[in-house]
């Protein structure tokens, strides 16, 4: 309960008051009101009321003043790994579409904290890429301090992941002694196993759709790694497809169709800039690095001007982090936009906030400050795109959960608390500590079959083969 | 349990029994103080006990002819204790259960292709089928005041059935107080990179697809039972059976949760599975009451609380949730009791009874009512795991498992002094004496936390 202690203060105070005024700022739109000099916006139960100059609030409204700031729509990842519990890879099955990860995101990890500090105020989270067709994603706003179940952004549609290439075929990695190869091993593999899977999703959806008929009489037992598939098939499930290569992105969207369906984002695609006019005709979105590349072999042939070029060829193009923390700074990524292949500042900024909110298809609510949208605001204190830029306040629903001020007056009292802790627990009877360890002995925080989860295996193999980006 | 299972271990209590037939077992226990839990304590009362059971309870009985007299002034009598969940190893003897053995060889570990296999489910098991107890440690507990114990072997994402032993000596199937108590569940699947599950998610996707099939299993199996005729005969699942089983005789399912994250996922989780559930571990229930305490969720909260892991680098600085977490885990009981959300301890890992009592006195220093105390490590476990009519308070009726001490249990210069488990007598041994336990723990050297 006292974990909220922190924001409480900050929290009630824009509670009390429905209407919050910010003025003064220099207020990036991310619309068609383009950028507003000495702008106003006024919020109201969360959402945003007004935009424009000189806006004026009730006498009881939270004004917050924004002379010499900037203020941009919140920050957008679409490819996260922020605040999951347990490993973010069910690697064992090439279909893991069984995995959820709303069912492990964990609103106590304090990444979703440093994250916000950064601007970033929605992720979409992604399962690991281990599998051709991998487990089900999840929206979250970085509600910290809230449970998990108001983390989950309401209204936002389903996902889930799937990966072509090395990381689901696996071909290149060396397996422990003793460890089976699983299928696939090649590229035209990984599509058989997305073909045959939809092959039964298909017989699946036949089965329930003849009993919902009448046409047989026993239901059919629920099959959870199918049903999200289903879902994909009739279009209420949004596809994020881990890629890197020309050939099995071309190859994706042609399955794609065969099975009547679309790809709603293309992640990574580093040669997306080969293939930009199929991607388009597809209607797939694309979110990729800003300039990382060559950190193994699928990703040789990327370029920084990747976004640029996609963005001409009229691709819906985002920038994401695909970390935990790489978010913190994604206005800086999308700003090399600009310097490699001459983006506008518009567009640029979009890459982060609009663009993924179209692509996770929540851009009605979120991604751009306009009247009747949330709260997402983050307000810098240089441009937004320049690496000078520190978020002073970052604001979601209209509610403040980020203030640099209040942040160094809680460091301080974070480590006084510490301090005051280690005392104590140094002072405390130290009876109940077991004279002969237990079983297993108890980790420091966590049960014993949360947290013996051994994540260590999982870091070796991940790290040392796929230098950090088996997350991806 | 299976009525043949109920006739043969009567037949083998009877046959104990009559072994022992030159101990009457008849005792009457004089001028003690009797905490009966269920009711008022009475100062100075009287217990009779025979065969096994116990007969009457009051503050003015008259003693039979044929009783063994026990004068308890100056001492008190609590109904045994009962750990409501520790692992197996805590009184196995050193390797554990041994698997079945069918005389057939056993399949070879065959690749997990999905749900369908199940993986590390282990619901067909019955530990109790398997248990090799340690003498030794029965004889630890024992002389601790815990006359019976709620043994489980976690091996796995759904474990074998729990069983209730007591902590009589020469174990045998006589002491099986309820050969099966309860399912535990697991988070932890395959540790390698193709076995499923080997992730928090997936393990959790694998338990609702799991329970979801068993829904369908038993309708399935139902029809087919009532008329095969026409229909395609189910196909044969052994943990389905297993949980079915388990299911048709009203056994708790068991989940271990530690945060409050864990918690309200668990509850989410759990509430589609069809069974009653109970949770262990808890240790942060104490801010998780707006969860536990409306739906009066029964939890067997952990008591070996968390210290500062031994093996830790100097240099990690634990950080204020781990912090807070080491200093408020201990009040959970007692936020427990406030918010009325049933608990019974667990020792789990915990291996000595006198540590087990010194986490108990941390819970009540940290607020925890004497009274609850007594009840979380008595009735309340029996409650919890359906036993309450035959364990976990003084009454008439109930086994005749007890324990006289010269004080308060928890206090650290309280003696044990006699146990009874099935009317058996045992006296105490004075432990010899053991060196004071130094205050300061070797491991946290003062200041390197604070740097």
């Amino acid at each position: 309960m006292k974990r909220i202690v922190y924001f409480s203060l900050i929290v009630a105070t824009s509670l009390i008051s429905q209407e919050i005024l910010i003025k003064n700022a220099t207020v990036y739109t991310v619309s068609k009101a383009g950028t507003i000099q000495k702008g106003s916006v006024l919020i109201r139960d969360g959402k945003i009321a007004a935009v424009g100059k000189d806006l004026k609030a009730s006498s009881n409204a939270q004004i917050i003043d924004g002379e010499g700031l900037f203020l941009t729509p919140g920050i957008i990842d679409a490819h996260s790994h922020l605040a999951v519990e347990g490993g973010v890879n069910e690697s064992s099955l090439s279909v893991s579409s069984i995995a959820r990860i709303q069912d492990v995101i964990n609103p106590d990890d304090k990444d979703i904290y440093r994250n916000v500090a950064g601007g970033l105020t929605i992720a979409n989270v992604l399962h690991g890429s281990a599998n051709a067709i991998g487990g089900q994603t999840q929206v979250i706003k970085l509600r910290y301090g809230l449970p998990a179940k108001d983390l989950i952004f309401k209204g936002a549609p389903t996902g889930i992941k799937f990966a072509l290439g090395e990381n689901p075929k696996r071909s290149n990695v060396t397996l422990p002694p003793g460890q089976p190869r699983r299928y696939p091993a090649t590229r035209m593999g990984v599509m058989d196993v997305i073909r045959q899977a939809f092959t039964d999703a298909k017989e699946y959806q036949t089965d329930w759709d003849n009993f919902r008929k009448g046409k047989t009489k026993i239901a059919p037992v629920r099959n959870l790694t199918l049903e999200p598939l289903v879902e994909i098939l009739e279009g209420k499930r949004l596809v994020h497809a881990h890629s890197y290569r020309e050939d099995e992105i071309v190859a994706l969207l042609r399955t794609a169709e065969e099975f009547g369906f679309k790809i709603a984002t293309l992640q990574h695609i580093l040669e997306g800039y080969k293939v930009a006019p199929e991607i388009q005709k597809h209607g797939a979105g694309a979110s990729s690095f800003s300039d990382w590349w060559s950190y193994k072999i699928e990703a040789y042939d990327a370029i920084p001007h990747n976004a640029s070029l996609m963005n001409q060829a009229g691709v819906l193009v985002s920038i994401n982090s695909d970390s935990n923390d790489e978010a913190r700074h994604l206005n800086v990524e999308a700003a090399k936009s600009m310097k490699y292949g001459h983006m506008s500042y518009d567009d640029a900024l979009a890459l982060v906030t609009l663009n993924p909110a179209k692509q996770l298809g929540i851009d009605k609510m979120v991604g751009s400050i306009e009247v009747g949208k949330d709260a997402d605001l983050v307000l810098y204190n240089h441009d937004p795109l320049s690496v000078y830029a520190v978020p002073q306040k970052v604001m979601i629903d209209g509610k403040i959960y980020f203030d640099i001020a209040a942040d160094a007056q809680k460091n301080l009292s974070v480590e006084k608390e510490k301090a005051e802790l280690v005392a104590k627990l140094k002072t405390r009877t130290d009876a109940n500590r077991p004279s002969t360890p237990g079983p297993r002995p108890n980790p420091r925080i966590g049960s014993d079959f949360f947290e013996t989860f051994d994540q260590e295996w999982k870091e070796d193999l991940f790290c040392h083969v796929f230098n950090h980006f088996d997350n991806e | 349990m299976n009525p043949r299972k109920i006739l043969v271990s009567s037949l083998l209590f009877i046959s104990w029994v009559a072994l022992r037939s030159e101990d009457p077992r008849t005792y009457f226990i004089k001028n003690i103080k009797v905490v009966p839990v269920s009711g008022p304590v009475i100062e100075s009362g009287s217990v009779l006990i025979s065969d096994g059971l116990i007969l009457s309870v009051g503050a003015d009985l008259k003693a039979p002819t044929n009783a063994r007299i026990i004068n308890g002034e100056k001492l008190t009598l609590y109904p045994g204790f009962f750990d409501a969940y520790n692992d197996v190893s805590a009184l196995s003897a050193s390797s554990g259960p041994a698997s079945p053995s069918t005389g057939v060889p056993a399949r070879s570990a065959q690749v997990i292709t999905g749900p369908s296999d199940r993986p590390s489910s282990n619901a067909s098991l019955v530990l109790a089928d398997d248990l090799r107890l340690d003498e030794k440690k029965l004889e630890a507990w024992r002389n601790g005041g815990f006359t019976h114990m709620h043994l489980v072997a976690k091996n796995g994402l759904i474990s074998s059935r729990s069983a209730v032993v007591s902590t009589a000596p020469n174990y045998s199937d006589s002491s099986l107080i309820k050969p099966e108590a309860a399912i535990a569940l697991g988070f932890t699947g395959g540790r390698d990179f193709a076995s499923f599950p080997n992730s928090l998610m997936g393990s959790i996707s694998y338990l609702r697809q799991t329970f979801i099939d068993l829904a369908y299993f038993e309708k399935q199996k139902d029809a087919y039972l009532k008329n095969p005729n026409g229909l395609v005969r189910p196909k044969y699942d052994k943990v389905l059976e297993g949980l079915a089983s388990a299911k048709a005789q009203g056994l708790p399912l068991i989940i271990p949760v530690t945060t409050k994250p864990q918690i309200a996922r668990t509850i989410d989780l759990a509430s589609g599975f069809g069974f009653n559930y109970l949770l262990q571990g808890v240790q942060e229930g104490y801010q998780a009451t707006d969860l536990l305490g409306n739906a009066k969720i029964g939890t067997l909260v952990a008591v070996k609380w968390p210290v500062e892991d031994p093996n830790t680098n100097p240099e990690d600085e634990p950080n204020l949730r781990t912090l807070r977490f080491r200093d408020r885990a201990p009040s959970t009981p007692s936020v427990f009791e406030k918010a009325g959300v049933p608990f019974a301890f667990s020792g789990d890992g915990i291996t000595s009874t006198k540590d087990f009592m010194a986490s108990i006195k941390l819970a009540i220093d940290k607020g925890l009512s004497k009274d609850a105390a007594i009840q979380s490590l008595t009735l309340t476990p029996a409650k919890l795991l359906g036993l309450q009519s035959v364990v976990g308070s003084i009454e008439k009726g109930k086994i005749a498992n007890l324990v006289i001490t010269d004080g308060e249990p928890w206090e650290s210069k309280t003696k044990i002094k006699m146990v009874f488990i099935d009317g058996f007598k045992f006296d105490i041994p004075e432990p010899p004496a053991t060196p004071e336990r130094p205050t300061n723990r070797p491991n946290a050297p003062s200041g390197k936390e604070q740097s």
